[in-house]
C-alpha cells in the first residue's frame, strides 16, 4: 500500500550524492562515540592499550550486562576518554590485523543479536532507547527510505546486499515481536513480502516522509511499543547469520556544497572522518557533519546510526557585530509562530504548542501533545524553520529521558 | 532562547532563509509601498508624524533592550510605520506619544518583546487612543493604500509568514455577516480604504494571533464576528474604528482558541490510541 505524504519540505542543497558505490580510502582509526549511548551507563570491558578483535565486547550496560557494544574493527584501543562514571566520550581503536570473533549462528536469534552487539542497533519507540533483552515489541519497523537532504539512496546498497538484507529480515521476523514492516520509498519495487511476518509499507513525499515517526503515525502504531532499525543494520544482522562474523562495514553518502565528488562510499562503522574525507572537499573551511544537515552533529568520527556525511562551508566564527543583533552569544531571537511550521511534523501533532512546551521545559504539556511518539530527528525540520535557532531535538531528548525516568544528566 | 549550547556541534547547522532578523526585515519591506503611497498623498506633515512616532518607539525599545542587554530588531521601524498609516496625523503630539508608549510598553515590552507577547503594540496603542481620547478619529486612508499593500500581502502569504487560513476566515466571517444582516458589502470593498492593510499587517500578525490551524480559523471568525458587534446598528462598518477593537479582543482570546485546538487534538489522539 502506498502512503502519500502531501506536506513536508525539501531542503535544497548542492552536492547531491550520485548513486555510485565506491570503496572508501583505508581507515586506520575507528571510534565508538559516547554520544550515541548517552542514556546507558557503560561498564567498560577494555582499557587503553588492549588488543581487541572485531566483534569483541567493548562495554556493556551497567544495569543490563547482557547488552554489549562490540568493536567495529580489530586493533588496539588507543584512546578511551571517560568524561565521568556515567558516560564516556569515545573509544578509539587503531585498526591492525584481522582478528575477528566467530559467533555461533545456531543459537537463538535473540542470543546471537545480544552477543554480537547488534541488539544495540534496535531503538525503542517511544523514548528511543535500546530495548531490554527480554522485551517484546508489537512490531519492528525497518526503515529503508531516507528523505533527508543529501541522503543516501538505499536502492543501490540494497541491490548490492540483497541476500544479507533478506536474511536479516527473516532473523528479525523470528524474534517473535509482531510483524516486521519494511518502510520503503514508493519509487522502488517491494523489497520483501512474506505475508504476515514481513510486510512492506511504501511512502511517497518530501521529508519527513522517510522518518519512522511519520511512518508510525501513518500506520496507526503511535503510542504502541515498537522497535525501529535501519536497513544497513538489518544487512549487518543478515551478514552475521550468513557468515558467522560481523563485518563492521557501512555505506555512507558523501554530499554537500563542499564535497568535490559526492557519491556513496563503502567504509567502516565509526570511521575516522578526516581519513574518509581525504581529498574529498573543496578548498576552504569545511564543517563536517556526521549525519544529516538537519539532525546530525559536528564530529570527527562517523556516528553509530549515520548513513551520510554532509560537508557544509564553515560559518565565519568572528562575524562583525552589528547593532541590530546585540552582543554575540546573547542574541535576541524570538520564535514567531508562522504557518510554515505546520507542515513538517506527523499529521496529528500540533507544532507550535509543542515547541513552546519544550522551550519552557513543560514536559507534561509536551507529553499531552504527543512528544512521547517522537524522536530527535522528527523535530529537526522545526529546528531548521524556527526563527529562534533553538534545538528542539535536544530539548525533546531531555523530555523523553524524563518520561522514562532517566535522570543521569542532572539539570532540570 | 533556551539551551543554545546543550551539546557542542548541535543543530541547527543550517537554518531556513527566514531567520528572525531576515523575516522582520522582509516584514518591514512589505510595508514600504503602503508607506510611500501615504506619504506622497499626505505630504510632509506625515513625515514629521512618522519621525515623532519613530523616536518614541526607539526610546522605549532601546531602553528595554539596554536593560535586558539585547539588540534591537527591525520591529523598531515596523511599529511606527504601521501606526502612522492608521492613526490620524492631526492628533496632538503628546497624545500620539502617550498612546504609542502605552502600546509598546504594555502591549509588548513588559512581556519580553515581540514574539513573547500576545498583543500587537500598534493595536494596543490605537485602542488606547480610541478609549482615552474618544473624540479622535483615524487617518483618511490614501486612495491606493490597498493596492500598495497587496504585493506585500501576497508575498507574506506565499512564504507562509501570515496564515491564509486566518485571512480567509476573517473574510468569510465578514461576508457571512453581510449576507445575514443585509449590509451592503461588495467584493470591491476589500480593496477600498485601509481594510486589507489592517487585516494583513495587524490581524494576521503571527506574534499576536492564534498559533494552531484550528485556532486560526476560530481567531479569524472571531474578528469578523466582533466587527459586527462593534459596528453601528444600521450596518457593517469596516473602518479602523471597528477593526482595531475587534483585533485587540481577538488577540486576547487567541490563546483560548489555541487551548481549544490543543484539547481537541489531545482528545482525538487518545480516542484513536484506544481503538
Amino acid at each position: 500500500m502506498d502512503h502519500i505524504i502531501r506536506q513536508g519540505l525539501s531542503v535544497k542543497l548542492k552536492g547531491v550524492p550520485l548513486d555510485r558505490i565506491e570503496s572508501g580510502p583505508a581507515i586506520s582509526t575507528v571510534a565508538v562515540m559516547g554520544r550515541d549511548f548517552a542514556h546507558i551507563r557503560p561498564k567498560m570491558l577494555v582499557k587503553v592499550g588492549d588488543k581487541v578483535a572485531l566483534g569483541q565486547p567493548l562495554f556493556c550496560d551497567f544495569h543490563r550486562p547482557e547488552i554489549v557494544v562490540t568493536a567495529p574493527a580489530s586493533g588496539e584501543v588507543i584512546n578511551l576518554k571517560q568524561s565521568n562514571r556515567q558516560s564516556f566520550d569515545k573509544i578509539e581503536i587503531r585498526s591492525v590485523g584481522a582478528d575477528r570473533v566467530q559467533f555461533p549462528t545456531s543459537s537463538s536469534i535473540r542470543e546471537t543479536l545480544l552477543v554480537t552487539g547488534l541488539w544495540s542497533r534496535l531503538t525503542t519507540r517511544p523514548f528511543g532507547f535500546i530495548p531490554d533483552s527480554g522485551a517484546i515489541a508489537e512490531a519492528i519497523l525497518v526503515t529503508a527510505i531516507d528523505t533527508n537532504p543529501l541522503a543516501l539512496d538505499p536502492t543501490p546498497v540494497l541491490a548490492e546486499c540483497a541476500a544479507e538484507f533478506e536474511r536479516g529480515l527473516e532473523a528479525l521476523a523470528d524474534l517473535g515481536c509482531g510483524p516486521v514492516i519494511v518502510c520503503q520509498s514508493s519509487d522502488t519495487p517491494a523489497l520483501h513480502s512474506n505475508g504476515k511476518a514481513i510486510r512492506c509499507a511504501r511512502f511517497k513525499g518530501r521529508h519527513p516522509a522517510g522518518l519512522p515517526g511519520t511512518h508510525l503515525d501513518r500506520l496507526g502504531l503511535a503510542d504502541k511499543p515498537i522497535w525501529q532499525i535501519g536497513y544497513q543494520d538489518v544487512i549487518s544482522i543478515g551478514r552475521v547469520f550468513l557468515t558467522g562474523f560481523i563485518s563492521g562495514q557501512r555505506y555512507v553518502a558523501l554530499g554537500g556544497p563542499m564535497a568535490s565528488n559526492p557519491r556513496i562510499l563503502r567504509t567502516l562503522e565509526g570511521a575516522n572522518l578526516q581519513q574518509l574525507l581525504q581529498g574529498e572537499c573543496h578548498d576552504g573551511e569545511v564543517e563536517v557533519i556526521s549525519g544529516s544537515v538537519l539532525s546530525g552533529r559536528v564530529s570527527d568520527f562517523l556516528g553509530r546510526k549515520h548513513t551520510q556525511v554532509s560537508l557544509l562551508p564553515a560559518i565565519a566564527k568572528n562575524r562583525r557585530r552589528n547593532w541590530f543583533s546585540g552582543k554575540a552569544g546573547n542574541q535576541y531571537r524570538p520564535m514567531l509562530a508562522t504557518e510554515a511550521l505546520e507542515r513538517v511534523l506527523p499529521k496529528n501533532i500540533l507544532p507550535v504548542p509543542l515547541m513552546r512546551a519544550l522551550a519552557v521545559g513543560d514536559w507534561e504539556a509536551a507529553r499531552y501533545l504527543g512528544a512521547a511518539n517522537l524522536l530527535e530527528e522528527d523535530l529537526a525540520l522545526l529546528t531548521y524553520l524556527c526563527s529562534s535557532g533553538t534545538d528542539y531535538g535536544a530539548l525533546l531528548r531531555l523530555a523523553l529521558d524524563d518520561y522514562a525516568g532517566v535522570n543521569q544528566r542532572g539539570g532540570w | 532562547m533556551t539551551q543554545q549550547h546543550l551539546h557542542p556541534g548541535h543543530p541547527p547547522h543550517l537554518m531556513s532563509v527566514w531567520r528572525y532578523d531576515r523575516i522582520s526585515f522582509a516584514w518591514m519591506l512589505c510595508l514600504v509601498p503602503a508607506l510611500a503611497v501615504t506619504l506622497l498623498f499626505d505630504g510632509p506633515s506625515r513625515v514629521l508624524f512618522l519621525a515623532a512616532c519613530f523616536v518614541t518607539v526607539l526610546f522605549w525599545q532601546g531602553l528595554f533592550a539596554l536593560v535586558r542587554k539585547r539588540g534591537l530588531g527591525w520591529d523598531v521601524l515596523v511599529t511606527p510605520m504601521i501606526f502612522v498609516l492608521i492613526a490620524d496625523g492631526g492628533l496632538p503630539l503628546w497624545q500620539t506619544m502617550l498612546a504609542l508608549s502605552f502600546g509598546v510598553v504594555v502591549g509588548e515590552q513588559i512581556f519580553g518583546g515581540r514574539g513573547y507577547s500576545f498583543l500587537n503594540p500598534v493595536v494596543t496603542s490605537l485602542a488606547f487612543l480610541t478609549f482615552a481620547f474618544p473624540g479622535n478619529g483615524f487617518a483618511e486612508p490614501a486612495p491606493m493604500l490597498a493596492w500598495a499593500s497587496l504585493p506585500g500581502c501576497v508575498f507574506l502569504v506565499w512564504i507562509r509568514f501570515i496564515s491564509w487560513r486566518l485571512l480567509l476566515a476573517q473574510i468569510i466571517a465578514l461576508a457571512a455577516i453581510a449576507v445575514i444582516s443585509g449590509a451592503e458589502l461588495a467584493p470591491a470593498d476589500l480593496m477600498t480604504g485601509g481594510f486589507l492593510f489592517t487585516l494583513v499587517f495587524l490581524a494576521c500578525d503571527p506574534a499576536s494571533s492564534a498559533t494552531t490551524n484550528l485556532g486560526r480559523w476560530i481567531n479569524g471568525l472571531l474578528i469578523g464576528g466582533l466587527c459586527w458587534v462593534f459596528s453601528p446598528a444600521e450596518g457593517l462598518d469596516l473602518g479602523a474604528k471597528v477593526l482595531i477593537p475587534a483585533i485587540l479582543l481577538a488577540s486576547i482570546f487567541a490563546p483560548l482558541a489555541d487551548i481549544c485546538a490543543v484539547k481537541i487534538n489531545g482528545y482525538e489522539r487518545r480516542r484513536r490510541g484506544k481503538s
